[in-house]
């Protein structure tokens, strides 16, 4: 489902570009499946679909299906519009390295929104 | 060539605010009941912009920005480097009548959004017979915090994270340079103030308790809030309508937290119809 991902392009936006910093994998979890996305210098390399034996990863969040649909969907109703909203409303949980998701905060917030309006079968 | 100058005057002034000399920044434009405008936590006064801008108001309104202590133009007091910046409800309610003082503004309209429209409740229960009216945007009588406020001041996190924080609380469907524009006020901020206007925020500033002991028939009251904002929500202003017996309420469709800078056009429309209101109030 999160293949499009990969499709998702560390442009020379101003904000965005800041990705070029970033390497990692962290963990997507939607109604207990899980996702690993590798990303490096920025770009997503890998979207590996679970479920994983003993998965590595650096932050991981964690949501539903219905909340993630909405979020995704063309125009999210208030409050399922931003991470941040997410997670204020407990619709979203993020552990793990935290100080790694704040850090690149600008960068998540764009690949998560990448996903936006597409279709999640493919 | 002919310079496109605005119609905002921006200049600084002296002013003693909690025993303590400061330089502060504002800008002004128009003529008329006065206005006086508070910017948001980590921001400066670059948000009223385009009100200062809009001869619809300034031809009735005399339209006064100031930045905050530490924020925009405005200095920080000296020996700031000392300690650390911690707003609290005292130190904002006194710096708002020093420059009123200052200035000698009579009787004001004050319209505040985020911890300014925060503070416009202080304002209301504390000081109602100094203002004609108090106009409070995103109002919420107190926010829990939703993430830890220590990762807006590190020195191993760039200060951008204050915006990339915010950004999902600009409606999403406004115009893309004004969203941007607001953006950028916040990448602009000094280091840790974003974080220690949020004291008075999630903290200090916490009015549940008092909300009885504002009577909107000392001062009126009107409140406007956006729909996207996830941080003073739709439901925490219509918590303090059913607690404020008198208090006017708009919900403002599309619009997210920072509804003067975000999308001023659309914000000007819901503002205009409090502004008649005001104009037509028999002035005491």
């Amino acid at each position: 489902m999160l293949e499009n991902l990969k499709n998702f392009k560390n442009t020379k936006d101003n904000t965005v570009s800041q990705g070029k910093y970033l390497s990692t994998v962290f963990l997507m979890e939607i109604d207990h499946q899980e996702y690993l996305i590798n990303i490096h210098n920025g770009v997503v390399v890998d979207v590996k679909t679970g479920p994983f034996v003993m998965p590595r990863w650096s932050f991981a969040l964690r949501s539903t299906l219905e909340i993630m649909e909405e979020f995704w969907s063309e125009r999210p109703k208030p409050g399922f519009h931003d991470l941040m909203a997410l997670i204020k409303f407990k619709r979203m949980r993020v552990d793990g390295d935290v100080q790694l998701f704040m850090t690149h905060l600008f960068f998540i917030k764009a690949l998560m929104e990448s996903m936006r309006n597409k279709d999640l079968k493919s | 060539m002919t310079v496109n100058f605005e119609p905002i005057i921006g200049r600084y002034f002296q002013a003693s605010i909690n025993d303590q000399p400061h330089r502060i920044y504002m800008e002004e434009a128009g003529q008329g009941i006065p206005l006086l405008c508070l910017h948001t936590a980590g921001s400066d006064g670059r948000q009223y912009r385009s009100l200062l801008n809009s001869k619809q108001i300034t031809n009735h309104f005399r339209v006064i920005c100031f930045d905050m202590p530490w924020h925009g133009k405005s200095s920080p007091p000296p020996g700031w480097h000392k300690k650390e910046y911690k707003l609290t409800s005292q130190q904002y309610q006194e710096m708002i009548l020093s420059v009123i003082e200052t200035l000698n503004i009579e009787r004001p309209v004050v319209m505040g959004c985020s911890i300014g429209g925060r503070i416009v409740l202080h304002l209301a229960r504390n000081h109602p017979e100094k203002f004609r009216a108090l106009i409070g945007l995103q109002s919420g009588a107190h926010v829990n915090p939703y993430y830890d406020l220590e990762y807006l001041h590190r020195p191993d996190i760039n200060g951008q994270v204050c915006a990339a924080i915010v950004s999902g609380l600009i409606g999403p469907n406004v115009p893309e340079d004004e969203k941007w524009e607001t953006l950028w006020h916040y990448m602009q901020a000094g280091p840790g103030i974003f974080k220690g206007d949020l004291h008075f925020y999630t903290d200090d500033g916490d009015i549940r308790e008092d909300l009885s002991d504002i009577d909107t028939q000392k001062c009126p009251l009107y409140l406007l809030t956006g729909e996207y904002d996830y941080s003073s929500t739709p439901e925490d202003t219509v918590d303090l309508v059913n607690r404020i017996p008198g208090c006017d309420y708009q919900l403002m469709t599309g619009l997210g937290h920072f509804p003067m800078s975000e999308d001023p056009p659309a914000f000007i429309e819901y503002l205009h119809p409090i502004l008649n209101k005001i104009m037509s109030q028999p002035s005491r």
